[in-house]
C-alpha cells in the first residue's frame, strides 16, 4: 500500500498535508481526516528511516554466487 | 712503435670530441622511462632515462627546463638534445633540449574521437541521466579495494549516515583489462540492485592511468546502467568520458559520497518540525472553532434571555445542539452537546434573570407568564432575586405581538 512508496514521495504527501492544515479553512471532518494521514506518514517515514542495518560489504563472485 | 700515452683530460676530450661531431649523437631523440628524477636547486634537472636493459643519465638545464607537464618517475617520454662526456666527470650523459611525454598526443586523439561519437549518439544528453534516490537504501562502489578512494567514501557516508549500508565491487582501475573489469562491475551491481545508486572512480594519476575510464566499454556500461552512476575519477581538474556519461559528476569521492548520502540527523530532523507545524496548526484552528462557537451562543442568549417559557428553552437547546455537533462533530460532540445544553439552560434560569431586575410573578400557585391570565383583583406575588412583593392587579393593559 503506502510502503512501496518512496521516501520522496511520501515526504511529498506529508508536506501537503502540513500545508493543508496552515492555510485553508476546513471543516472539522476534513482536519480530522488530514491530521490522522499526517500521523500515519510520520510513522511510516520515521521507521524508514529506522530500518536501516550498517554493513560494509565486498561484492564478490562467491557473493554474486549466493545472491543469484 | 709504443701506444700514444694520453692524460685523463685528453682522453675525456677525445671521446667528447667525437661524440660532439657524430651525426647521430649530438642531436638524437631518445625514448624510455623515467627514473631518479630530482631537481636541482640550481633549477637544472637530472633524472635518469632507461629502457629493459640499458640507462642513460640526463640532465637538463634550468634556461631549457620549462615543462608543460611535471616529470615523475615511471613516465613514458622522448627526450631530445645531444650526447657528451663532461670531461672533468668523465660523465656519459644526454644533454636534453626538451622532454615530451610519449604517446600522450595518442591518448588526447582517441579521447577525443571517442568523445564526439558517443556525444552524437547521445550518450552525454541530460535527458538521459537519472535523478540520484534522496534516500537510498544503500550505496554501491566500484573502485579499488585499496586505496584512498573507498576509505574517503566509507568515512563521509559513515558520519553523515552511519547505518548506511555500502557495497564494494573491487576492480583493477588501470592497466590491462582495467576497462573490463570496470564495465563488469557496473553491470553485476545493476543486476543484482543491491544499491539504489553507484559510484564509480578512482584517485589522481597521469592521463594513462585514468584511460581506463575513457573507454567505450565503461561508458556503454555506465548509460545502460538502471541505477544513477556518480562517477568521481582522478583530480577536480580530471574530466573523463565516464564524467560525460555518469548521470553526475562529483570532483572527488568524498564529494560523491556527499551527493549520494543525505544526514540522517537532518531527516528526522525534518520529520519532526512537519509534524510539530501540523500539530500546531490543527490545535490551533481547534482553538479557533471553541471562540467563535462561545460567542455565538452568547450573543443568541443575550436576545433569548428575558423569554422563560418553556417551549423557548427547548427550541434554544436544540439549536445549540445543531450547532455544536457541526462544529466540533468528531472530536468533542457529546460532551460539548451537554455543555451547550447547560449552558443555555442556566443562562435562562430565573435566577440568572432575576438577578438581571427581572421579576417572576405567582398567583397562587400558578406561574404567570402572560397578562392574559390574571384579573383585576387578583392577588399576586412578585418573586425578586432578594425577596417577594405582595400586590394586587388593580388593572390590566394587553398589547398585540411583542
Amino acid at each position: 500500500m503506502m510502503e512501496n512508496r518512496s521516501y520522496e514521495d511520501l515526504m511529498a504527501e506529508l508536506e501537503l498535508v502540513s500545508k493543508r492544515l496552515s492555510s485553508e479553512s476546513l471543516l472539522m471532518e476534513e482536519m480530522v481526516e488530514l491530521y490522522e494521514r499526517g500521523m500515519e506518514l510520520n510513522s511510516i517515514l520515521s521507521k524508514m528511516l529506522d530500518s536501516f542495518d550498517a554493513r560494509i560489504e565486498k561484492v564478490t563472485l562467491e557473493y554474486t554466487k549466493n545472491e543469484g | 712503435m709504443g701506444k700514444l700515452i694520453l692524460t685523463v683530460s685528453g682522453l675525456n676530450e677525445y671521446a667528447a670530441n667525437l661524440m660532439r661531431r657524430d651525426f647521430v649523437l649530438r642531436d638524437v631523440k631518445v625514448s624510455g622511462e623515467l627514473s631518479d628524477v630530482k631537481w636541482h636547486t640550481s633549477g637544472h634537472l637530472y633524472f635518469t632515462l632507461k629502457d629493459e636493459s640499458a640507462l642513460i643519465r640526463c640532465v637538463m638545464f634550468s634556461r631549457d627546463a620549462e615543462l608543460s607537464f611535471v616529470p615523475q618517475n615511471g613516465m613514458h617520454v622522448i627526450a631530445s638534445g645531444h650526447v657528451s662526456l663532461y670531461v672533468q666527470g668523465g660523465q656519459y650523459q644526454l644533454y636534453v633540449k626538451d622532454i615530451e611525454q610519449q604517446g600522450i598526443g595518442e591518448l588526447f586523439v582517441r579521447f577525443n574521437k571517442l568523445k564526439e561519437k558517443l556525444e552524437s549518439e547521445g550518450l552525454f544528453d541530460s535527458s538521459h541521466k537519472k535523478r540520484l534516490p534522496r534516500l537510498p537504501k544503500a550505496i554501491g562502489v566500484i573502485t579499488s579495494e585499496t586505496g584512498a578512494v573507498i576509505k574517503d567514501i566509507i568515512d563521509v557516508t559513515t558520519r553523515r549516515f552511519p547505518t548506511m549500508p555500502i557495497y564494494l565491487y573491487p576492480v583493477k582501475v588501470q592497466g590491462i583489462g582495467a576497462a573490463e573489469e570496470i564495465a563488469e562491475g557496473i553491470r553485476v551491481m545493476d543486476s543484482m540492485k543491491l544499491a539504489d545508486v553507484l559510484i564509480v572512480g578512482r584517485g589522481g594519476g597521469s592521463m594513462e592511468d585514468l584511460f581506463a575510464f575513457n573507454e567505450e566499454i565503461v561508458a556503454r556500461a555506465i548509460y545502460e546502467c538502471s541505477i544513477p552512476v556518480v562517477s568521481a575519477v582522478g583530480h577536480e581538474t580530471d574530466f573523463s568520458i565516464a564524467d560525460y556519461v555518469a548521470d553526475m559528476r562529483a570532483p572527488t569521492p568524498s564529494a560523491a559520497a556527499e551527493i549520494c548520502v543525505p544526514v540522517l540527523e537532518e531527516l528526522y530532523m525534518k520529520l519532526d518540525d512537519l509534524i510539530e507545524d501540523i500539530k500546531n496548526s490543527v490545535s490551533n484552528k481547534l482553538k479557533q472553532e471553541r471562540r467563535s462557537n462561545e460567542l455565538m451562543m452568547r450573543s443568541y442568549l443575550f436576545k433569548r434571555v428575558h423569554a422563560m417559557v418553556g417551549g423557548e428553552k427547548r427550541r434554544l437547546a436544540g439549536l445549540l445542539k445543531e450547532r455544536t455537533l457541526h462544529m466540533e462533530h468528531k472530536l468533542n460532540a457529546e460532551r460539548l452537546r451537554q455543555e451547550a445544553v447547560f449552558k443555555a439552560l442556566g443562562a435562562l434560569s430565573p435566577y440568572f434573570a432575576l438577578k438581571r431586575g427581572y421579576a417572576i410573578i405567582k398567583h397562587g400557585e400558578k406561574y404567570v407568564s402572560s397578562a392574559d391570565m390574571i384579573e383585576n383583583g387578583d392577588n399576586l406575588n412578585i418573586i425578586m432575586y432578594d425577596g417577594v412583593i405582595n400586590a394586587t392587579a388593580c388593572g390590566k393593559e394587553t398589547y398585540d405581538g411583542e
